[in-house]
């Protein structure tokens, strides 16, 4: 199980999601596609990122709480010291205009590749009024009124999933 | 901060805020920029938008999970015991939280509430994203790379298929030119 969890880390370029796929339902055929389905249902319900959540959620499941704090490090570990010797490497060089001014155009590139899924994300719901002025009051309370995002999650959200329960949304 | 201790204060500051963020992480860490950046950027003066932002993009352009970005943003202000710290504080919540739902399998598919709860909060979860994306360029404001940002925009809009890494690549190359 370390070991699928460690490949699905280390793979993982942009998303690693279809990577978790790949190792946990086509290679090792730990869980059917169904299966994949239902659990990822669960883990996007929880707060976190999705994959670290299932990988956990398996661990869990088949050794317990061992099994999940195993799962979690294997993801980790490789990726985490990847990126820690990148930083360190940046820091050290952070004298070169250059490399400064590529790490700068490769920045505002990751914030574009954020901002698209931040619309691919507002697809469902961005032709109706409500959700699309709900959207724009929370973005204009955290970047306006520099409101902390459990306030905006809180206001935002009572209006929200009132909404929604009244079928407006 | 006392010199002697170089960050013990600051460790648990970083604790706290990622340990309640840990909690609100619904949809990503990428809506919780704005208070990440609030901490680092805005209140503590520990780092640049220009840093924080390198930071997203190097642990985007490596493999593994985005959110090793929270890990860098902790080496940063406390060395490696700073990106222990965020990192673990912000997993602990949901690690809580998965670990419960996954004794409790079967329990959580087919609950109305959550689709309910999720379409509710979709809206507000995208505004703070949009937020915290735009705290970032804000940050940076220099207008080739505000053209350099609505060129690799509309790359991911137009070209859904190109691989981004292939994208933050080019927005390297491209930054390097600008020097």
């Amino acid at each position: 199980m370390a070991l699928g969890f460690l490949k699905v880390g280390v793979s993982a370029f942009g998303g690693a999601l279809p990577w978790l796929r790949r190792v946990v339902v086509e290679e090792r055929q730990w869980l059917d596609e169904r299966e994949f389905t239902d659990m990822l249902t669960i883990c996007q319900a929880i707060p976190g990122p999705n994959v670290v959540n299932c990988s956990v959620f398996l661990g869990t499941r088949w050794y317990g709480l061992s099994g999940g704090l195993l799962a979690f490090m294997s993801l980790m570990a490789v990726p985490l010291l990847i990126v820690l010797a990148l930083a360190l490497i940046y820091e050290h060089l952070q004298a070169h205009t250059r490399v400064r001014a590529a790490v700068d155009g490769m920045a505002v590139t990751a914030i574009a590749y954020l901002t698209t899924m931040a619309l691919a994300m507002a697809k469902p719901f961005y032709r109706k009024w409500l959700a699309s002025l709900l959207c724009a009051c929370a973005m204009a309370l955290s970047f306006f009124a520099g409101w902390s995002m459990g306030w905006v999650l809180l206001a935002g959200g009572a209006v929200g999933v009132t909404a929604a329960c009244r079928k407006w949304l | 901060m006392s010199e002697s201790s170089p960050g013990s204060g600051l460790l648990a500051d970083m604790a706290l805020l990622y340990l309640e963020l840990s909690f609100l992480c619904i949809g990503g860490t990428i809506p919780l920029i704005p208070d990440m950046h609030r901490f680092f950027v805005e209140t503590r003066g520990l780092m640049t938008t220009q840093h924080f932002a390198g930071y997203i993009a190097l642990a985007q352009a490596a493999p593994g999970p985005n959110i090793l970005y929270v890990a860098l943003l902790g080496y940063h202000a406390a060395g490696i015991a700073g990106a222990f710290t965020t990192l673990g504080a912000i997993s602990l919540g949901p690690f809580v939280l998965v670990t419960i739902a996954a004794k409790a399998f079967g329990r959580l598919s087919g609950n109305p509430w959550r689709e309910i709860v999720l379409r509710g909060l979709a809206p507000v979860t995208v505004g703070l994203m949009l937020s915290g994306c735009a705290l970032l360029m804000g940050g940076i404001a220099e207008p080739r790379l505000g053209a350099l940002f609505a060129a690799s925009l509309a790359t991911f809009l137009l070209f859904p298929r190109i691989h981004p890494l292939l994208v933050l690549a080019t927005g390297a190359a491209v930054g390097a030119m600008l020097a």
